[in-house]
């Protein structure tokens, strides 16, 4: 009985002196979080957030920081990997909040961010969301950057009936909470430009064989197939398959990104042709903005591994945040939130501003109204078809 | 109609193939060293992650990067048996606990090395062929032609070779084995060599048509598991049987039910079929 | 005599112990571990009913999936019947256990690797259904906003558990509640046949004991303490969804029973103590976190087989040597 008891003390006493201790709040530090998913399911994510997120904010703090006040201050970046488990990335908040005692949280994925927004929202720390999920938008404090998935459903539907002429389609999304969410978005989008959606199905993440599920999806014999939300590679994979089962009609994707033209290429060949997507940003080097191009350049000379486009996704996370706190002249969270809610924002070359208003993506409280591109693949390479510019949302040459 | 279920057929055969690979090694390492090898998937991801590097990095001709992936990981295993698993002996939820920490190790390192990101991989056959109206891609058929081999590759080697009978004798008799003069040692060496050649096999074969990444040993090794213990333990034959039954029923339920349902089915199945046979198909007793 | 004075000696130290349980929030307030030690104290319940049913010698790997049904199972009595959280914990508990009662009837006749697969062929089916009938379960969105517990004097106070330092002695409370149950039912008849269960099957047998209804005990038992910890982790959080009791939960528990030493009673205590302590410390490693995590937990086994929990009589085997300069008669190590 005492070896336990001895045995417990000492445990314990040994859980203090490992952890981390408690930073000093230095007295110029803005400091800020980021929990994403950096391993397992959903890695390339978290990587190019995390990425986007340093890199800019090492150029911010090598120019001198964010002057704030009249008083200059250095940003320091906390970086936790959540591994895709809700309560990892749960205990990942809380010790940002109450040991690196942060002022603002980046994070994606909702699975993983709905189990701490109560408490970031109460304790009023801003945080930038990029995920696909419709829950998150329920607490204030938080902003999503991506467009709004039923306004992006929409202007998809929309172009594919204008360009095949389609009544029919059958649909892929991977199960899990995106595929879920967007399932039910585009099933909206769909009845209303008159399409039906003949089967719509999921696929567990980490499948790499697609045949069971295409199979099943051609046998109604849709017009065409649409990808809901699948991740870049399962895309391309996916496309390619397609093809080799004979399909032969058009594909395209509602609220998924195709990957950069030569990987596409590399994994689908020929079968990528005609392959058609929405994107928010920049998905290749025919980049719109100069800005764009920069960071993609950036990308190129510190790693070696393929750009991801969804990086620039990072790079709004930060780039809001700081032009928000510039034009608010403060760091008071109401203040910014109040900058957030209503000022247009320049950010990598794009004006856009959050849909307060109703607006043609069916503007939500704190959710972004962003440009959106409609490209598809014509001899290999990218090429745009149409770019969807709401009102208020202009390119800054 | 009957091309579909053709094509449910040749699916079902392709996915069987795979989980088949990756539970023989399983299979092997349990019969003879009476380990569950959880690391397994790790191994199938770096033999795959090795032969990447060979082939795009390094530009190293296909068939060169191929061997050599599978030989490199069959040596590193033999490395990690002798220095790292004997020490542990068969304690089973050890083991468990350690090749589940290497089979982490590994994957972490490879994305800190490789970054998570999943990579390509170019593979050697495009195209497809049209048998009878079913379709089958250049590559799919490589997969299913290679894996046969393989199989009967193995099976040749476990009835038929010298090294093949001690393996068997130690499986069914380790102290007797020692007494017959076979080292049981040396025999644990060889079939992790084996195993793990098997499992880089494995992924030198999936990565040109799939691609590659770090998180991408873990359906295969669950999957793998099932196959392996729906199968029946300790037999070749009984994981042939079962990777088959999974492929099966996940290739139909999916294509005349619905995927996520046939995923679900199928862990139905093996909780049935474990429950009324609790050896499973062609079980031997367990030890 | 000496009887009196050992127990004085371990009242002190039990005393002492508890002053630092219950003083502990004001010692970390500045911290900010608080709500790393709530966890633990949650996944401890857990884990000690992990290892109750791994001492009859099967490894259930579908204690994750308990703890979905318990939360889940809380989680709808809360919500949509509106019962009181102090209502909803032991009916949580109760389902778990009837379930686990129903499906351990069926699976305990099976061993070894097979066991191991039925438990995670279940589980699998358990997660994948949650996901599946979204209209129900929420789908992998899952359910946020479940209410926290609340103790409702009327006319007089309402306390609500809102704060980490209140659910840390909710927490703390039901911890050593358990912990308490469970060390009877293992020091009494129950955990003597249970044990022999594990070593011998047939010799128990062959002295007449029906080994099946005793296994079948303690997996509804155990399981019963997994449902509870889910319960408390939905409303300690107050949002579930699938994926929150997948793999990495699951091994996580594994790994601290595993680690702190399955044949002792405080085992899973250190395990969850140490393996917690140790991520939460390697944290900030972001993408190298995995590997420091997984090479500690190598090293942990090879060179700790028989866990953490067997270092003290180890220490003092070898203690004794240096003592008294000669070797004790029986071998050491237990």
């Amino acid at each position: 009985m005492k070896k336990v008891l001895m045995a417990l003390v000492l445990a314990i006493w040994a859980v203090f002196l490992l952890t981390p201790k408690p930073a000093l709040t230095a007295p110029e530090e803005i400091r800020i979080g980021l929990n994403a998913t950096m391993s397992g399911a959903g890695a390339q994510w978290g990587i190019a957030f995390d990425r986007a997120n340093r890199g800019r904010i090492e150029e911010i703090n090598k120019e001198g920081g964010l002057m704030v006040g009249g008083k200059r201050y250095t940003i320091k970046y906390f970086r936790y990997d959540n591994k895709a488990d809700p309560p990892t990335s749960l205990e990942n908040a809380k010790t940002l909040i109450n040991v690196d005692k942060v002022n603002f949280i980046f994070h994606h994925a909702s699975a993983n961010i709905l189990p701490y927004l109560p408490i970031t929202s109460e304790k009023k720390i801003i945080s930038m969301d990029l995920s696909v999920g419709s829950k998150t938008l329920g607490w204030p404090y938080n902003f999503n950057l991506l467009p709004a998935g039923t306004g992006r459903a929409e202007q998809a539907f929309k172009s594919f009936v204008k360009k095949f002429g389609i009544k029919k389609v059958a649909e892929i999304n991977p199960d899990n909470e995106s595929g879920q969410v967007t399932k039910a978005e585009d099933g909206m989008a769909a009845k209303q430009q008159g399409v039906e959606i003949l089967t719509s199905l999921f696929y567990t993440p980490g499948t790499t064989d697609f045949y069971p599920i295409l199979t099943k999806s051609l046998i109604a014999k849709p017009e065409m197939l649409v990808l809901g939300v699948p991740s870049p590679r399962d895309v391309a994979l996916i496309v390619k398959q397609a093809r080799e089962l004979g399909w032969s009609g058009p594909i395209g994707g509602a609220q998924c990104v195709a990957p950069p033209a030569v990987t596409f290429a590399q994994i689908a060949g020929k079968a990528a042709e005609g392959f058609m997507w929405s994107a928010p940003y920049s998905t290749d080097s025919n980049f719109w903005t100069k800005e764009e191009a920069a960071w993609a350049t950036y990308w190129k000379e510190h790693w070696t591994d393929p750009f991801i486009a969804d990086s620039f996704g990072g790079c709004r996370q930060i780039g809001f945040l700081a032009e928000a706190i510039k034009k608010a002249d403060s760091l008071d969270p109401d203040k910014i939130v109040r900058v957030l809610e209503t000022s247009n924002f320049v950010i990598l070359g794009w004006k856009m501003r959050f849909g307060v208003t109703p607006d043609c993506y069916q503007g939500r409280p704190r959710s972004l109204v962003s440009p959106l591109c409609l490209k598809t693949i014509k001899d290999g390479k990218e090429m745009v078809t149409e770019l969807i510019l709401p009102t208020g949302v202009e390119k800054v040459h | 109609m009957g091309l579909l279920y053709a094509q449910i057929l040749v699916n079902a055969l392709v996915l069987s193939l795979t989980y088949i690979l990756i539970a023989l090694g399983l299979t092997l390492v349990l019969s003879v060293m009476d380990i569950l090898n959880f690391a397994h998937g790790a191994i199938y991801m770096l033999g795959a992650y090795i032969f990447y590097t060979f082939l795009m990095k390094m530009d190293f001709p296909y068939f060169v990067s191929a061997i050599l992936a599978i030989v490199v990981t069959g040596f590193l295993g033999v490395v990690l048996e002798k220095y790292v698993l004997r020490r542990l002996g068969t304690a089973h939820l050890e083991v468990l606990v350690l090749t589940f920490g290497l089979g982490m190790v590994l994957e972490s390192l490879i994305t800190v090395i490789f970054s998570g990101q999943p990579l390509p991989v170019t593979g050697l056959f495009s195209g497809v062929i049209t048998v009878f109206g079913v379709t089958l891609s250049l590559e799919r058929l490589s997969i299913i032609l290679v894996s046969i081999v393989l199989v009967g590759a193995l099976f040749f080697f476990v009835t038929w070779t010298k090294e093949g009978r001690a393996m068997r004798a130690v499986t069914q008799n380790r102290v007797a084995a020692q007494l017959q003069g076979i080292d049981p040692h040396r025999i644990s060496a060889l079939c992790f060599f084996i195993a793990c050649a098997l499992a880089a096999a494995s992924g030198v074969l999936t990565a040109p048509i799939f691609g590659i990444e770090p998180t991408m040993g873990l359906t295969p090794l669950l999957k793998g598991f099932c196959a392996m213990i729906l199968g029946g333990l300790g037999n070749i034959t009984g994981c042939v049987m079962g990777g088959f039954i999974l492929g099966f029923v996940v290739s139909f339920g999916s294509t005349l039910i619905d995927p996520t349902m046939a995923d679900m089915i199928a862990f139905a199945l093996v909780l049935l079929i474990l429950i009324f046979r609790p050896r499973g198909i062609i079980g031997h007793v367990q030890k | 005599m000496d009887m009196s004075r050992s127990s004085f000696r371990q009242w002190t130290w039990f005393l002492g112990l508890l002053a630092i349980l219950l003083l502990m929030p004001a010692m970390v307030s500045g911290i900010g571990i608080l709500n790393i030690i709530n966890m633990m104290y949650l996944m401890i319940i857990a884990a000690m009913g992990l290892n109750l049913i791994l001492r009859t010698g099967h490894a259930n790997f579908a204690h994750a999936a308990f703890l979905a049904i318990g939360a889940y199972a809380s989680a709808f009595l809360s919500l949509r019947a509106g019962l009181a959280f102090w209502l909803c914990l032991p009916m949580a508990g109760l389902t778990g256990a009837l379930i686990a009662w129903g499906l351990g009837r069926i699976i305990l006749k099976v061993k070894g690797a097979y066991f191991f697969l039925i438990t995670v062929a279940f589980s699998e089916v358990v997660r994948r259904s949650l996901a599946y009938f979204s209209d129900v379960t929420g789908g992998h969105q899952g359910i946020e906003r479940i209410p926290k517990p609340s103790i409702n004097i009327p006319d007089l106070a309402t306390v609500r558990f809102g704060s980490e330092m209140s659910f840390y002695y909710l927490l703390l409370a039901t911890m050593l509640v358990s912990l308490v149950i469970m060390y009877r039912l293992q020091r009494g008849h129950w955990g003597l046949t249970w044990r022999a269960s594990r070593e011998a099957d047939m010799v128990a047998e062959s002295v007449g004991v029906d080994v099946l209804r005793y296994k079948i005990t303690a997996f509804v038992t155990g399981c019963f303490f997994a449902a509870i910890s889910g319960s408390l982790y939905a409303h300690y959080v107050s949002f579930i969804n699938p994926d929150t009791f997948g793999q990495p939960m699951m091994m996580g528990l594994l790994f601290a029973v595993v680690v702190g030493g399955r044949d002792y009673f405080y085992g899973p205590i250190i395990g969850i103590i140490l393996l917690r302590g140790c991520s939460a410390a390697v944290a900030r490693m972001a993408e190298y976190q995995p590997m420091v995590y997984g090479v500690i937990l190598i090293l942990a086994i090879l060179f700790f087989p028989a866990g953490f929990a067997s270092l003290p009589s180890r220490f003092s085997v070898m203690w004794q040597r240096i003592l008294h300069f000669r070797r004790p008669s029986e071998v050491a190590g237990s």
